[in-house]
């Protein structure tokens, strides 16, 4: 109710609603939230049943931490919503996290960037999720396009530029050219596989089970996608699967690319199959300018020296790599309402 | 001291001694360019190694970053070349923000741009927007003034109740403004003469007389009969009663209406007026242009055999019977000291 009259006070924001974390921009103000996309719900029947009780930073930190009533869960899953009601909420605890304690509720236009390959029954979920969080109007974005925007690639001239923006659950690989999609795939592969993967690899090859939050920090500390000269080794602990009591032990490098091999040929063969499918005047521009890689993937140790491998173009990082979709998305709300219509937002 | 650290200092004395020569050594492309000849390797390797065009790699050895599309790339193979020559990246991205000679941001103004300019009304809907908020308040505030005045203030509806009407016998009159008073005395009868009616708001109403003085505001529906043409006959107890004038309002003029129970015979009707005992005031056949007045305060039963021929008035307002009383052209209802048929 009063949303109108609630949206004056209110900022517009572009929401990077992603596997792993959400971002939030604020026009004038550039990024101002960075959580993680987790929500922690107590059950509890007798007080009146389930009930939120971390979103964020502090629900990340119960993951796999929690007692019985207690459950932390992620409610975005492969770029989509898992769980409606968690998301929604997650989406209002953030959206009032950002405008601060106000005498009116904050009531925001919103821009939410949605994976490419998301079906309508799935951008309706977001965008009723937005709503249902206090917005007064949502618009959505394909996450290419927002990468490619926030990178600051050409996008507006009649020139190719091919982005892959490599998130939590997907990897988006576009061709982009005149403020439009000419090709774009969505592989639901993304550093959450990254992690499962090397779960696996530890499980398999050592009979130790590891947490997602251990896999994750193995991934980010010494995790690698092509081999290199220096091997770096990292002490970890896990639960011994034939023994049942926890141990120590040790993983180098080189463990870790073997474990990553099977997603990270997932996304070379989803940037190789983009580049078979884009018309050959533009396939030419992305010869001569590059592949941008963005989003929390591309932090990955020598990813681009994979892609440059594999296809044999140049592999460029975009600067602060996991914020471009959410500093692209802004970016376009400011420009839709220069120009109306000039980005299709839905 | 480590492999980094001899690097920089070896390019940077050897920029420093071949400054007039090579001016194409300033930083970033310089150190760059000196980096790659210290270790000696070919362009053609670097080339291969970042599958870079060679055309490129010569442009920014000698700082020519424009020839790139948009800053993303210009940075973007700056940190990998030095990433590859083993120089530090940040130092080399802050040199190259201090070039003036850097490609333009790109703005992403669509091609459609060309087209008419979009006249943006945001400001003037905002603007509209709280005018008009500004009004209902406003608006509010009036009304809720005026809703809160001193009810002394306020107009006295026409049509009022009313509240005695003895058949017999004088009423006394409420409290009349003496100034009022003798002005309209000479136009009341005399005071021996029963009055229709009191009423306790400022409404009194002779019967249809044809001379009712002091009537300029007088409400049609409260006084037909001031309306209709004279009436020839006039019941015992109807007369001509001067407005009152309401002392505490202060020369309000009200309307007269004709008192007690009035039969106006349109054409002919057998007409029956009984009272609470049974007696009957009138009774039997009433031709057009008859008219008859019951004065006292009812209640009466009423008994009309071609209803639509008849016009019946009490205290001035007309009775008007629902289906529910009629059976074909008769109509039979009762009707109380208040007008209520039923």
């Amino acid at each position: 109710m009063f949303k109108s009259l609630r949206g004056y006070f209110s900022n517009d924001v572009s929401i990077d609603l992603g596997t792993a974390n959400t971002l939030i921009y604020v026009r004038d103000k550039g990024i101002v939230l960075n959580e993680p996309s987790v929500v922690a719900i107590r059950d509890e029947p007798s007080r009146g049943g389930k009930t939120i009780v971390a979103v964020g930073a502090e629900a990340k930190s119960m993951l796999g931490r929690t007692p019985g009533h207690i459950t932390a869960v992620r409610p975005m899953k492969d770029g989509v919503i898992a769980d409606f009601t968690y998301t929604e909420a997650m989406l209002q605890y953030f959206i009032k996290k950002v405008h601060g304690n106000r005498f009116l509720p904050a009531s925001p236009r919103v821009l939410v960037c949605v994976p490419y390959g998301s079906t309508q029954v799935e951008r309706r979920a977001i965008k009723e999720s937005a709503e249902g969080a206090g917005a007064r109007a949502v618009y959505l974005i394909d996450e290419p396009m927002a990468a490619a925007v926030g990178a600051g690639l050409p996008v507006h001239e009649p020139r190719g530029s091919m982005v892959l923006d490599i998130g939590g659950g997907t990897s988006e690989v576009a061709v982009i050219s005149l403020n439009g999609i000419v090709y774009a795939a969505s592989a639901r592969i993304g550093g959450d596989r990254f992690d499962e993967a090397i779960v696996n690899y530890v499980r398999r090859n050592y009979g130790i089970l590891i947490g997602e939050a251990t896999a994750e920090r193995i991934k980010m500390e010494i995790g690698s996608a092509y081999p290199g000269q220096q091997v770096r080794e990292i002490s970890v602990k896990g639960r011994n699967l034939s023994e049942g009591v926890p141990r120590s032990f040790t993983l180098n490098s080189n463990e870790i690319l073997e474990a990553l091999q099977e997603p990270l040929q997932g996304i070379v063969g989803a940037v190789k199959q983009a580049l078979e499918q884009t018309p050959p005047e533009l396939g030419a521009d992305v010869a001569d300018r590059g592949i941008v890689l963005t989003g929390g993937g591309a932090l990955l140790k020598d990813i681009d020296k994979l892609l440059m491998e594999e296809t044999g173009l140049p592999v460029l990082i975009a600067e602060d790599p996991l914020t471009c979709v959410a500093r692209g998305g802004g970016r376009i709300l400011e420009l839709s309402q220069e120009h109306p219509g000039s980005f299709g937002l839905q | 001291m480590t492999q980094g650290e001899e690097l920089v200092e070896t390019s940077s004395s050897q920029a420093v001694s071949t400054v007039t020569v090579l001016p194409v050594l300033t930083p970033p492309g310089g150190r760059l360019r000196a980096a790659r000849e210290l270790q000696g390797l070919p362009l053609d390797q670097v080339v291969s190694a970042l599958r870079v065009e060679k055309k490129l790699l010569e442009a920014m050895e000698a700082n020519r970053f424009e020839v790139f599309d948009a800053p993303v790339y210009a940075r973007g193979y700056l940190r990998q070349y030095a990433k590859f020559l083993g120089l530090s990246v940040e130092d080399m991205l802050a040199e190259f923000d201090g070039l003036s000679s850097l490609p333009v941001a790109p703005t992403h103004v669509p091609l459609t741009s060309a087209a008419p300019a979009f006249r943006d009304w945001s400001g003037v809907k905002t603007a509209a927007k709280f005018a008009l908020l500004l009004l209902a308040v406003l608006g509010s505030l009036f009304w809720w003034r005026g809703h809160n005045v001193n009810p002394v203030s306020v107009a006295v509806p026409v049509a009022a109740r009313v509240v005695a009407s003895p058949v017999d016998g004088p009423v006394p009159m409420p409290a009349k403004d003496p100034v009022a008073d003798s002005a309209n005395s000479a136009d009341t009868p005399s005071a021996g003469g029963p009055p229709a009616g009191a009423v306790d708001a400022p409404s009194l109403s002779p019967v249809s007389s044809g001379a009712t003085p002091a009537q300029p505001t007088a409400n049609p529906l409260a006084n037909p009969a001031a309306n209709a043409p004279a009436e020839p006959s006039v019941e015992s107890g109807s007369m001509a009663v001067p407005s009152v004038v309401d002392a505490a309002l202060g020369a309000k003029t009200q309307s007269s209406v004709a008192a007690g129970l009035v039969i106006d015979v349109r054409g002919d009707s057998w007409v029956g007026v009984f009272s609470s005992t049974g007696e009957r005031q009138v009774y039997g056949m009433q031709h057009a242009g008859q008219s008859r007045t019951i004065s006292g305060r009812g209640p009466w039963r009423v008994v009309l055999g071609k209803a639509d021929r008849v016009r019946v008035t009490f205290n001035g307002q007309q009775v008007t019977a629902g289906p529910e009383y009629r059976r074909g052209d008769l109509v039979s209802y009762h009707i109380d000291a208040t007008g209520r048929v039923y």
